[in-house]
């Protein structure tokens, strides 16, 4: 068919294909990076691919992947959430503070409230037309000072009966069960995308969306649902987090900031929105989480990981935006 | 009947007054709204600590507000582009680590003297300018290039950073800080200096007016066929320029050099342009509104302790001071198919 087109329609491109190319070339090229990844740790280190040091990576990964999926979708809708890292840290102190009110259920009820709080979080930004980055930025500082004077700035240990942490942070078939929950969670969200109105709809409100809004999207109900999506997956994140490290701290997230943008970014979704998606996220989380453990074998400094992801976003950013569709760039 | 061309004149005319003087009082409102709340606070503190307004308090007010005014000052510049500057926090753990390792200190024999403060200053300088070529040059968005090198000044600060907290020994450094004129540091006097020449800078210059107009229109701006890139490097490096400085002095202030030195300031100097009427849409507000919501935000910082509320509730409450004023801001501009992303 588009053979036949590009005599009569002066818009399709001059090299048929092209747009595909470049499309399969944004696919491919992140995956290629994370094998090639693995590949060169293995020759370095061969451990870090025996069962032990596997099982290790992925509950160090988990997290961040979760974390890193959620992100994505505010992203693909063109507008970013900076509160996923504090919204992952406050998990475990609510985690503390409200055990005793809801007992066993604790954990279903702080990633309720996480929900909800994305949802008018988003529904702030999209109905009272806020900037997206601004919005989050202030809730992400009110979520640090409210984790800090809820915990009084300390870090306390689980309620031990938890049956939900319990259950993320145990083993089966000796395999981290958060990497089992994050392969859960990966399949519902992509049968989501692929198969309900409302994926359709985030891809065409970050392709284009004045022409999204005038064919019937609801942005401001989308972007809550975006929103909530994020934020339920930060608190999914940090009870991984918890679950593994059995302590709340207020601050326990706060270096992700950097690496769920830069997860989703190395995965190939664009900033700019409309491109991209969950398994750019999957593939973007993984590189990032396997960067965290090939800077320790080269032996960079836990705290100096941060040039090597500050430089990482940039490059990725450069190399994934859409300028044609910003126009202007501020 | 006559003379009802006349009166439908003087209607027309009246509601064009009567416009006009709205115009004017919202005008009047948010140059001067800022200044009022930071009156009525005052006030309002006063009554219920009744030393609030003592020469001691406004003293420590001023010492709290010199750094913060120092940075909104830097971002100002940005904020009026329409874009925004994150990094601040790295700038200033890297310009202070840099300080605290070149002047003298008692982790290495380094003795640069003052030329260890241009070096602090010039670190601040080279990210501002990074931070403009990445915008300009490259055309990435200032949001994801000033959060990544905001964590790169952080990570350079860690990898810098010697086994044991560098004690700054210098005295040039050390003096800044421990000069009182008037019962005030000379923090405070750099930091008055600083407002004032980048408040002429951005009024009573090509490169200001230039700022103010990319802010308001950079598209026309553009086809005008001026060096549009220029004055948003010019912009940029202002801003790094200012965290490097903020960075020299907070830890002349603290007697180290600290990879944490500046954490926690990037939100309240944000909101603080914000509440001054510097608008994060570009072209409104300037240096001095900016100042002004910066000491606003310290004064009710004081106060609130002073009340007894924690030192975490600052967090929270800047957060939701950026969030109402940014909604209020721009509650008129809503339309439908306006795309905010």
């Amino acid at each position: 068919m588009s053979h036949v087109q590009p005599a009569t329609d002066p818009l399709v491109p001059a090299k048929p294909g092209f747009a595909e190319r470049r499309a399969a070339l944004r696919r491919g090229v992140p995956l290629a990076v994370l094998i090639l990844l693995v590949g060169v740790s293995a020759i370095i280190a061969p451990g870090t691919l025996s069962p032990a040091a596997l099982n290790g990576f992925i509950s160090d990964a988990a997290p961040l992947m979760i974390l890193v999926i959620g992100s994505t979708i505010p992203i693909l809708t063109g507008s970013i959430d900076l509160s996923v890292a504090g919204i992952a840290s406050i998990t475990g102190v609510m985690l503390v503070v409200l055990a005793p009110i809801f007992g066993p259920w604790t954990c279903l009820v702080v990633v309720l409230l996480a929900l909800l709080f994305g949802a008018l979080q988003g529904w702030l930004h999209a109905w009272l037309q806020i900037p997206s980055f601004i919005t989050t930025l202030g809730t992400l500082s009110m979520l640090s000072g409210l984790s800090l004077l809820l915990s009084n700035a300390t870090a306390q240990p689980l309620p031990d009966s938890d049956p939900f942490i319990n259950l993320l942070g145990d083993t089966s078939f000796d395999i981290p069960n958060t990497g089992f929950a994050t392969l859960v969670l990966v399949a519902v969200l992509a049968l989501v995308m692929r198969y309900t109105r409302i994926g359709r709809d985030l891809f065409a409100l970050g392709a284009g969306e004045r022409a999204a809004l005038m064919s019937g999207v609801r942005n401001v109900r989308l972007r809550s649902f975006a929103f909530a999506i994020s934020a339920g997956c930060a608190a999914l994140a940090g009870l991984a987090l918890v679950s593994v490290t059995q302590f709340s701290s207020p601050t326990l997230a706060g270096n992700l900031l950097l690496l769920s943008i830069v997860g989703v970014v190395l995965g190939g979704t664009a900033i700019s929105g409309g491109v991209g998606g969950l398994w750019a996220g999957v593939i973007g989380g993984l590189i990032t989480a396997w960067l965290r453990v090939a800077t320790v074998l080269i032996g960079v400094k836990p705290t100096g990981q941060y040039i090597v992801f500050g430089v990482m976003a940039l490059i990725a950013v450069f190399l994934t935006t859409d300028r044609t569709k910003i126009g202007i760039i501020k | 009947m006559k003379n009802m061309s006349p009166t439908t004149s003087a209607r027309i005319s009246a509601q064009q007054s009567d416009r006009s003087f709205a115009l004017h009082a919202r005008r009047w409102l948010q140059n001067l709204g800022p200044l009022g709340v930071l009156i009525v606070l005052l006030l309002v503190f006063e009554a219920a600590r009744h030393n609030f307004l003592s020469a001691g308090n406004l003293a420590a007010i001023a010492e709290a507000s010199a750094v913060p005014v120092i940075l909104t000052t830097g971002l100002s510049f940005v904020i009026l582009l329409g874009a925004i500057d994150l990094s601040m926090e790295g700038v200033m753990a890297a310009s202070s680590m840099t300080l605290s390792l070149l002047c003298a200190n008692d982790v290495n024999g380094n003795h640069w003297g003052i030329w260890g403060i241009a070096a602090a200053i010039g670190v601040g300088l080279a990210f501002g300018l990074v931070n403009g070529l990445l915008n300009t040059i490259l055309r990435m968005p200032s949001l994801i290039v000033t959060l990544g090198t905001w964590f790169i000044g952080l990570g350079i600060a860690s990898i810098l950073f010697p086994s044991q907290v560098p004690t700054v020994q210098d005295h040039w450094v050390l003096s800044i800080a421990s000069t009182h004129i008037a019962g005030l540091s000379l923090i405070v006097f750099v930091a008055i200096m600083l407002l004032v020449l980048f408040h002429l800078l951005l009024h009573y210059t090509h490169l200001g007016r230039m700022i103010f107009a990319v802010g308001g229109a950079e598209a026309t701006l553009v086809m005008t066929g001026l060096p549009v890139p220029l004055f948003k490097l010019a912009a940029f490096i202002i801003s790094g320029l200012m965290a490097g400085i903020a960075g020299v002095l907070l830890s002349a202030r603290l007697g180290d050099g600290n990879a944490n030195i500046g954490d926690g300031l990037l939100f309240p100097a944000v909101s603080a342009c914000v509440l001054g009427g510097t608008l994060l849409s570009g072209g409104r507000g300037g240096v001095l509104p900016s100042a002004i919501g910066a000491v606003v935000l310290e004064v009710l910082n004081n106060g609130l302790i002073q009340i007894g509320a924690g030192p975490y509730v600052r967090n929270i409450i800047s957060g939701a001071v950026i969030l109402i004023v940014v909604a209020v801001s721009g509650l008129h501009l809503r339309r439908k198919l306006r795309v905010v992303k």
